[in-house]
């Protein structure tokens, strides 16, 4: 051992800090197994998928939200966790829990630059090999960019956020499983409630309001394809107004005094925009679920 | 004469109905000071509070003239403070530069060449300069103990509160860590709590004695092993009526009291002889105890 003394007590602007701080937590996301798994994954099943012509193109998008989503979800919930046996001393630092929370938020860009990369990847793949226009069922390119996105970049942030949120309020073994087990319940059952009754508001609400949605089925011999209720412009609103959400929650564990009010009056703006996002998105969109045939003609959808 | 660094008046804490901490008064200015005591005397309760960790229920707490119930005044005090804990665990995967440079970021070095040459500083200075990319888990305890000391040691804290820092360390580490913590002495106040009496002895001008949450001994370490003077003996067999009664390395037995043994021959006392007689009855070794 050496002894020098160095009496060099810093003082950084707490942004200069948070970025700093986002920038390791980024760096542990991107290296995390899981998330590399996730990557991995999401290429390989786009490789596999490229040339693929069956017409549910629009479906692509459960790839990279199951395996960069609910994975990014349990890697944001071990990093956040991660620091616990050190809590002592972490606590003891300058900077403050929430400071810590929010760069970990930050760090969620990286499955969502994942996110982004992968809608690249597949745009091109639909350049080169272009699927029929009838496949895109009632959807404009607008709407498809926007169901696209929120099923990748925005999955992959959202999940994240929802990773940390998890660690940071409940501090019982199992609560990431107990979380991500919830999530797929509360999607498949929205999926499944619109599947029985298509034209059904409720079935419309509850895909809607949920953290992700499919908006088209095909029939099982491929020949037509429905359209279900909803607007695509406006869940992804919601989506990223539930994701300011998230991260308003997770920094309010730590938060006190005028951050906490601040964060309060965020999160409560933000769950006022999510409600009327989610109106918006069930209102909105097309009246009538519709069928899309490959000739591309189209017809309401009555009943499923 | 030099201001308190550290001020504590009255101090008490409770968990639910015990008391840890029974209206401690203690004043630090630079220097190494050693805490004593027993398991449970209330030392682990008195570092958290100084760490700012934990509030305390009542009294007044001063650190480097701010106030820690204060949040921005508390802000500015960790700045300023290095705090190792008794227990210190370690995020899973991470090298010892990788932990200790989290810890950095932490202490708000942001400047990232600035940053790991303080990381790099560190790590040599607890010796741990060469296997600073190791990753934690496969370091021996004594190493681990080490990088949790070096986080502490960022930025040569003008107040450092260490909880046994030498445990798990091999003498010659414990050698070269009070060279290092008497170095910082020199400079800031130091708060070294520790089961080793020798480590008090060899590194601290001053020592704190502990007991069910109050202070029973605050002085110079010369004053209070002058206070065993005339009551430390060795004799060829255990004095049934010494306090204190141990068989040492050469065979004879060392015995603590007021009595003098039977061919008993006077020796000069130890900061243990005397720490052992201050807690007089209530301490645990009885004669025909330790070999």
């Amino acid at each position: 051992m050496t002894s020098t003394l160095v009496h060099d007590a810093p003082a950084a602007a707490p942004a200069s800090t948070v970025r700093q701080l986002a920038r390791l937590e980024a760096r542990r996301f991107g290296r995390h197994p899981l998330f590399l798994v996730g990557v991995l994954f999401s290429v390989i099943t786009m490789v596999a998928i490229a040339d693929d012509r069956s017409p549910d193109s629009l479906t692509n998008g459960v790839i990279p939200s199951f395996f960069l989503g609910v994975l990014s979800m349990v890697v944001s919930y071990r990093l956040t966790r991660s620091t616990a046996p050190a809590a002592e001393a972490v606590d003891a630092a300058p900077t403050s829990g929430t400071t810590r929370t929010a760069a970990l938020c930050l760090a969620g860009l990286v499955p969502a630059a994942a996110g982004v990369v992968w809608l690249a990847v597949m745009y091109v793949v639909f350049a080169v090999w272009p699927p029929d226009a009838w496949a895109w069922a009632t959807f404009d390119a607008a709407d498809r960019l926007a169901i696209f996105t929120a099923q990748s970049a925005v999955a992959g942030l959202g999940a994240a956020l929802l990773g940390v949120v998890v660690a940071r309020w409940l501090r019982f073994p199992g609560a990431i499983v107990l979380a991500v087990v919830v999530l797929l319940a509360w999607v498949l059952s929205a999926q499944a409630v619109a599947a029985v009754d298509a034209p059904s508001t409720l079935g419309a609400a509850l895909r809607m309001t949920a953290p992700f949605t499919v908006w088209t089925s095909v029939d099982p011999g491929s020949a037509s394809i429905d359209t279900w209720l909803g607007s695509p412009a406006w869940h992804l609103l919601y989506l990223l107004t539930l994701c300011a959400l998230a991260a308003t929650a997770a920094m309010l564990r730590d938060a006190a005094g005028r951050t906490r009010v601040v964060l309060l009056r965020v999160g409560g703006a933000c769950a006022v925009v999510a409600v009327l996002a989610a109106l918006a998105a069930t209102t909105g969109g097309i009246d009538e679920p519709t069928r899309t045939s490959r000739d591309g003609s189209t017809s309401v959808v009555s009943e499923h | 004469m030099t201001t308190s660094t550290v001020s504590l008046s009255g101090v008490r804490k409770r968990f639910r109905g015990t008391v840890a901490l029974d209206g401690i008064d203690l004043h630090l200015r630079p220097g190494v000071t050693g805490l004593l005591g027993p398991n449970g005397a209330g030392k682990t309760t008195l570092l958290r509070i100084l760490a700012t960790v934990l509030p305390a229920d009542d009294g007044d707490v001063r650190m480097l003239g701010r106030d820690p119930h204060d949040p921005r005044q508390r802000t500015d005090v960790r700045r300023r403070l290095g705090y190792l804990p008794q227990e210190l665990g370690f995020p899973r995967g991470m090298s010892a530069f990788a932990f200790v440079d989290y810890m950095a970021v932490l202490k708000e070095w942001d400047d990232p060449g600035r940053r790991h040459a303080e990381v790099r500083r560190v790590l040599d200075q607890v010796g741990l300069g060469d296997i600073a990319t190791k990753r934690i888990r496969t370091l021996s305890g004594g190493q681990r103990r080490r990088v949790a000391l070096a986080q502490a040691l960022l930025g040569s804290p003008e107040v450092l509160v260490l909880d046994e820092p030498t445990t798990g360390l091999d003498p010659e580490q414990r050698a070269s860590l009070r060279h290092v913590l008497a170095e910082l002495g020199r400079t800031s106040t130091l708060l070294v709590s520790t089961h080793q009496t020798e480590d008090v002895a060899a590194l601290c001008d001053r020592v704190v004695v502990l007991d069910e949450g109050r202070v029973h001994y605050d002085g110079p370490v010369t004053d209070l092993v002058a206070t065993a003077a005339g009551h430390v003996w060795l004799s060829a067999a255990p004095d049934a009526a010494a306090q204190v009664s141990a068989r040492t390395g050469s065979g004879r037995y060392r015995n603590l009291g007021a009595g003098v043994p039977p061919d008993g021959e006077e020796v000069a006392p130890t900061l243990e002889d005397a720490y052992l007689l201050l807690r007089g009855a209530s301490a645990a070794t009885r004669p025909e105890v330790a070999a």
